[in-house]
């Protein structure tokens, strides 16, 4: 075994733990402020927070969420808000967490929203059907794609957060089972957008 | 066994530092219906190499060990920037290759790997959630088992 390789390996390996431990104790700027101006009431709506289920609070421990309940006129949604700039792993492709929450993919389609689009799934297990609209959003910019959120946290990462503010996951659905409008939602709750 | 053709210490702090990077695999293991049984494809697919360690000692550290530390190392860099656990889980494997390789050409067995990964689910979200556990078991069996049909490396060291 070449000794120098080996000392290379070492440097190498020194280099990758004290970059992992720089990450690690110089947070990026999180997007706690843009979560804290999500109203919990206004003109039109009024919601009240929930609680993270069990297996939410281990996977969203070092996450910040909100979870609430809001009316808009007649409509009743749940909102769920992740931040993971605490822990970029809080954030999974929603497609794979409904797979593996036993949901099948009924129907997908872009919603175009202000700044960019949003999806939205029809979903079905056993003989329930639910409803979801989810998008991932920087403040301004609005997607639905793990791939390019990936990209972004790369880049704030690399950037040290000048790339951008960080990327949120918004995902909206029925409280019951009942059809949304969900153009009359984002205009009368257009808080959610702002995020 | 010349003590010097063991795996060296660098060899096993990588292989410590990617562990710890990976340690999000628990969780999906635990928590993930479609990662379940992620650990048993991982013990199934390590076999041989326990294996062949409780048989013959440890395994000389060769120039392919060496390859696969390096390339470890590259990939927990790119983790470490891209966050991409992923690249982690890739550089636990590899560094399992160089200090735990069974006897058997690592093209054989290494590709296995992915059955104890969460880019499996992923990749075959498509299947029903016993379909996807039954192929994990699979691939990790067919890896694991390939050594004993195919391309054994090595001859035991006394």
């Amino acid at each position: 075994m070449n000794r120098r390789f080996q000392l290379w390996l070492w440097a190498a390996l020194a280099i990758t733990v004290g970059l992992a431990m720089f990450w690690q104790f110089a947070p990026l700027p999180n997007a706690g402020e843009r979560l804290s101006r999500l109203p919990l009431s206004g003109l039109g709506f009024i919601g009240k927070d929930l609680p993270l289920s069990d297996i939410e609070k281990t996977v969203f421990q070092r996450a910040q969420t909100i979870k609430r309940l809001y009316k808009a006129g007649n409509q009743v949604f749940i909102v769920q808000v992740i931040d993971a700039s605490g822990d970029r792993h809080a954030i999974h492709d929603p497609l794979y967490c409904f797979r593996g929450a036993g949901w099948e993919v009924a129907s997908s389609q872009d919603l175009s929203v202000n700044g960019g689009t949003a999806r939205q799934l029809q979903l079905r297990r056993s003989s329930e059907t639910a409803e979801i609209v989810y998008w991932i959003s920087d403040g301004t910019v609005r997607h639905a794609s793990p791939i390019r959120y990936r990209w972004q946290t790369a880049l704030r990462r690399l950037s040290m957060g000048r790339s951008g503010l960080e990327p949120v996951l918004v995902l909206v659905q029925p409280a019951e089972n009942t059809a949304i409008d969900w153009s009359s939602v984002f205009s009368r709750f257009p808080a959610l957008l702002d995020l | 066994m010349n003590s010097k053709s063991r795996p060296p210490l660098v060899a096993w702090a990588t292989l410590v530092f990617a562990l710890f990077q990976s340690r999000g695999l628990v969780v999906a293991w635990q928590h993930s219906p479609l990662d379940r049984f992620g650990w048993l494809a991982l013990a199934l697919w390590l076999a041989p190499g326990l294996m062949d360690w409780g048989r013959y000692g440890p395994p000389p550290f060769e120039k392919r060990s060496l390859v696969c530390i390096g390339i470890a190392i590259l990939l927990l860099v790119a983790g470490v920037v891209t966050e991409l656990h992923l690249l982690d889980y890739m550089a636990v494997a590899l560094a399992l290759a160089a200090v735990v390789p069974p006897r058997a050409r690592l093209f054989l067995w290494l590709p296995g790997a992915i059955s104890w990964m969460p880019l499996l689910s992923w990749t075959a979200k498509g299947l029903p959630t016993n379909g996807l556990i039954a192929l994990r078991l699979v691939i990790a069996v067919a890896a694991a088992s390939a050594p004993f049909f195919l391309g054994r490396r090595r001859s035991p060291t006394p």
